[in-house]
């Protein structure tokens, strides 16, 4: 994973992207986790049941998110998972709902290296 | 998330608007607050259109900044929603949305002053920085704080309104499965639910603008008007009287008056489509049943003809020398009463049952086994398989199956005279509730079969009687009529289910499921052919002049000494008498008087340790299966062979 140097940089990095000061992006950050958290979970059982519009509103709402704060690893999955849903197509999507899930929880331990 | 409202922190600005943000994406809300903010702003928060429409109750934002996606009320139909309220015609409302460009949303129509595309936070504060910097330099009167009035009282204007002040209401209503409209005294339509727009199938706009009898189809349109005129409070009745729509739809209806000064009238519908469609189809499973019990007591009769034929057959070849001139003849005597036998098979297997072996099998093998033998006769049919590989075992009697799916096989190439391709596809199948009305089957695992022919299809009218018996599309002499009535009679028999899919001129899909097994399969035993003497006394207990004429004679040839009783009654005499030599019971189930279920239990009080083979023409599952359980050694069918005689009663002997 590297260290804790690299991930400073990187949170910098990130916030300076979207043009916030680190502290502001930090604290949104953190909301995005929050959010997405709940919302990853019920997506599984959303997908399950086969409710392709829910879904997409779901993962469109993460998608938004994740390009608001410059995670193309998050909202390029995403993206596409809304564009398949939208058409009604939810294969692949559980697969895609787990990658989500694992960058979350990267994103995760990013965080809180710095938010305590 | 409550609402927020944030004060400015820098009183000097004159820039004291005020700005509701809505998005269900917090996210976004967060940061927007933020931004607005620290540029000046007063800003309200809403995360769904639920939450708008509760502060605009109470508050009049200069701006409204607003996503498109949103749960429950969408942006689009919140912006319309805003629009149409009276107050609220001049506020500056802005689309903040990432997919407005792709979804090439009518801007105007739908209200909006303007769209900014989301993106990046840094763009996107520019943007609406830039927007909101330039509807401050604009000419005046765009914002004022007035409450203009409600103009005119319209039933629209009236229901806009009521949508925007009852929201919560709103939620409920559109989660019910029953349409509800609201009707003004003389039946105008002034709220509609999505049930009621739905069953209606009209646009919401034309079934606010209408009266509600002309949704109603002629017939019963008086009726409706006169219901509703009489406004009873009825309570709602599901097997209650069914009213026509227009467009096809039957449905019931409730009628509830409110009591209020403008004496509206609530109209609940529901729709009764599927209820017709269920009591359609639960006719003809019971008219197939009816027909069904007949059968069987034609088969019984039958199947005692056939044995004694059968029997005496047997007796005279027994000893005569295979060189004989006569015993060719016999022999083809005894084969065409295994055919007959065959066909009564298949009527009794249509009188729901005909199952008397079940074994733990699978499907597979089954499938596989008969259409190899198929195809080797039929060269002009091309067989493709695709088998779920861990298949699920079922339990079945092996015979009646093979039976069906040899029904299925010789009625898919009978629909394609010149060949054609027959599609075999094996799966394991959960299924839900949903499904499986009007079938009495538990929900739970099956196993799904499908057989497919690429042959001439049916239409509706006949995929409708298929199953019944002797019904058939063919010519006088080339079918009985008998093949797929069987088939549905095996199947029910085994707590399964099957349906047919066709068109005409696009080939058939017959689908049979089978409630699937938790046991894994035993090799079964070989049934043997040959005769096996034996020695002991049997007690022959049989109602039918016939049969017992014939058997006593086979059981003596076999070498067995046999005492007769043709009723329970008797057998249960002579038993008192002779248990001690009596060493089997062949006892027929079917009997006057006492039945052969009650005599088992009378000779079983008498000897707890009897020895009884049930007999009978009929199936086992049931009532003699019931028997079985009690203690009984084993069942034989009749007409029964020789050897399959004589070697279960060596078995019960043993």
């Amino acid at each position: 994973m590297g260290s804790s140097k690299e991930e400073l940089i990187n949170l910098r990095q990130m916030a300076e992207n979207v043009g916030l000061e680190e502290k502001e992006y930090l604290s949104l950050l953190v909301l995005f986790i929050e959010m997405s958290i709940c919302h990853l979970n019920e997506l599984k059982s959303d997908i399950l049941k086969g409710d392709s519009r829910k879904v997409y509103e779901t993962i469109h709402t993460i998608r938004g998110a994740a390009e608001n704060l410059g995670i193309p690893e998050m909202s390029e999955i995403a993206k596409a998972m809304e564009l398949k849903a939208r058409k009604d197509v939810l294969e692949g999507a559980e697969e895609a709902r787990e990658t989500l899930v694992e960058k979350l929880a990267y994103l995760t331990e990013v965080s809180h290296l710095r938010y305590n | 998330m409550e609402s927020q409202i944030l004060e400015t922190t820098n009183k000097g600005l004159n820039r004291e608007k005020k700005v509701l943000v809505v998005d269900n994406n917090p996210v976004m809300l967060s940061f927007m607050n933020n931004l607005l903010v620290s540029h000046g702003y007063q800003v309200l928060t809403a995360d769904d259109g639920l939450a708008v429409l509760k502060i605009l109750e109470t508050q009049r934002p200069d701006v409204i900044i607003t996503d498109l996606i949103m749960p429950n009320i969408s942006g689009e139909k919140l912006c319309r929603t805003i629009r149409k309220m009276p107050n609220m015609k001049d506020v500056y409302v802005i689309i903040l949305s990432a997919v407005a460009a792709e979804h090439e949303s009518d801007l105007v129509e739908m209200g909006a002053n303007v769209c900014i595309a989301k993106g990046s936070f840094n763009k996107m504060s520019e943007r609406i920085l830039t927007t909101l910097d330039r509807l401050d330099s604009s000419a005046p009167h765009v914002f004022t704080n007035e409450i203009i009035g409600i103009h005119d009282t319209s039933p629209r204007d009236i229901a806009k309104e009521l949508l925007s002040l009852k929201s919560h209401l709103e939620v409920i209503l559109s989660s019910m499965s029953e349409g509800i409209f609201e009707i003004t005294a003389q039946g105008d339509i002034i709220y509609a639910n999505p049930t009621a727009i739905c069953i209606a199938d009209l646009p919401e706009e034309m079934l606010l603008a209408s009266n509600v009898l002309e949704l109603f189809d002629e017939i019963d349109r008086m009726k409706v008007d006169k219901l509703i005129k009489n406004g009873e409070k009825a309570v709602p009745n599901a097997n209650g009287p069914s009213y026509r729509l227009v467009n096809g739809k039957d449905v019931s209806l409730n009628i509830l008056p409110i009591k209020d000064e403008e004496k509206k009238i609530i109209v609940i519908l529901k729709d009764l489509s599927d209820r017709k469609v269920l009591e359609a189809r639960l006719r003809q499973a019971h008219k197939i049943e009816a027909i069904g019990t007949l059968a069987g007591g034609i088969a019984h009769d039958f199947n005692n003809l056939l044995m004694g034929i059968q029997g005496y057959a047997s007796l005279i070849l027994f000893d005569m020398n295979t060189n004989h001139p006569h015993y060719e003849k016999l022999k083809r005597i005894e084969d065409h009463v295994r055919s007959g036998a065959e066909l009564t098979k298949q009527l009794l297997g249509f009188a729901r049952g005909g199952r008397y072996e079940v074994a733990v099998a699978d499907l597979n093998e089954i499938v596989d086994k008969t259409a190899t033998m198929f195809g080797r006769t039929k060269k002009e049919i091309m067989i493709h398989r695709k088998f779920e590989e861990n298949l699920w075992t079922v339990e079945v009697d092996r015979g009646q199956i093979e039976q069906v799916f040899l029904n299925l096989y010789v009625n898919a190439w009978q629909a394609m005279p010149g060949g054609g391709d027959i599609y075999l596809e094996t799966a394991n199948v959960t299924i839900n509730k949903g499904y499986l009305k009007p079938f009495y089957v538990k929900p739970g695992r099956y196993v799904k079969v499908s057989v497919t022919d690429s042959g001439v299809g049916m239409d509706e009218k006949t995929k409708e009687r298929i199953f019944e018996p002797f019904f058939t599309t063919k010519e006088m002499g080339r079918g009985t009529g008998l093949g797929l009535a069987s088939v549905y009679g095996i199947i029910k028999g085994h707590n399964g289910i099957i349906n047919v899919y066709s068109e005409k001129g696009h080939g058939a899909t017959f689908t049979i499921y089978l409630p699937a097994s938790e046991k894994e399969i035993v090799k079964e035993a070989q049934v043997p052919t040959d005769v096996v003497k034996g020695e002991g006394t049997i007690l022959l207990v049989d109602d039918e002049e016939m049969i017992v004429e014939v058997s006593r004679e086979l059981l003596e040839v076999l070498g067995y000494r046999v005492h007769v009783a043709k009723n329970g009654r008797d057998a249960v005499e002579i038993y008192k008498e002779k248990q001690h030599e009596i060493d089997v019971v062949i006892l027929d189930m079917i009997m006057p008087g006492i039945g052969g279920g009650d005599t088992f239990e009378a000779l079983k009080s008498i000897n707890p340790d009897v020895r009884v083979i049930l007999s009978s023409g009929y199936s086992i599952n049931g009532k003699a299966k019931e028997i079985m359980n009690r203690g009984c050694k084993a069942f034989i069918q009749k007409p029964f062979q020789m050897g399959d005689l004589s070697d279960k009663i060596r078995k019960v002997l043993d």
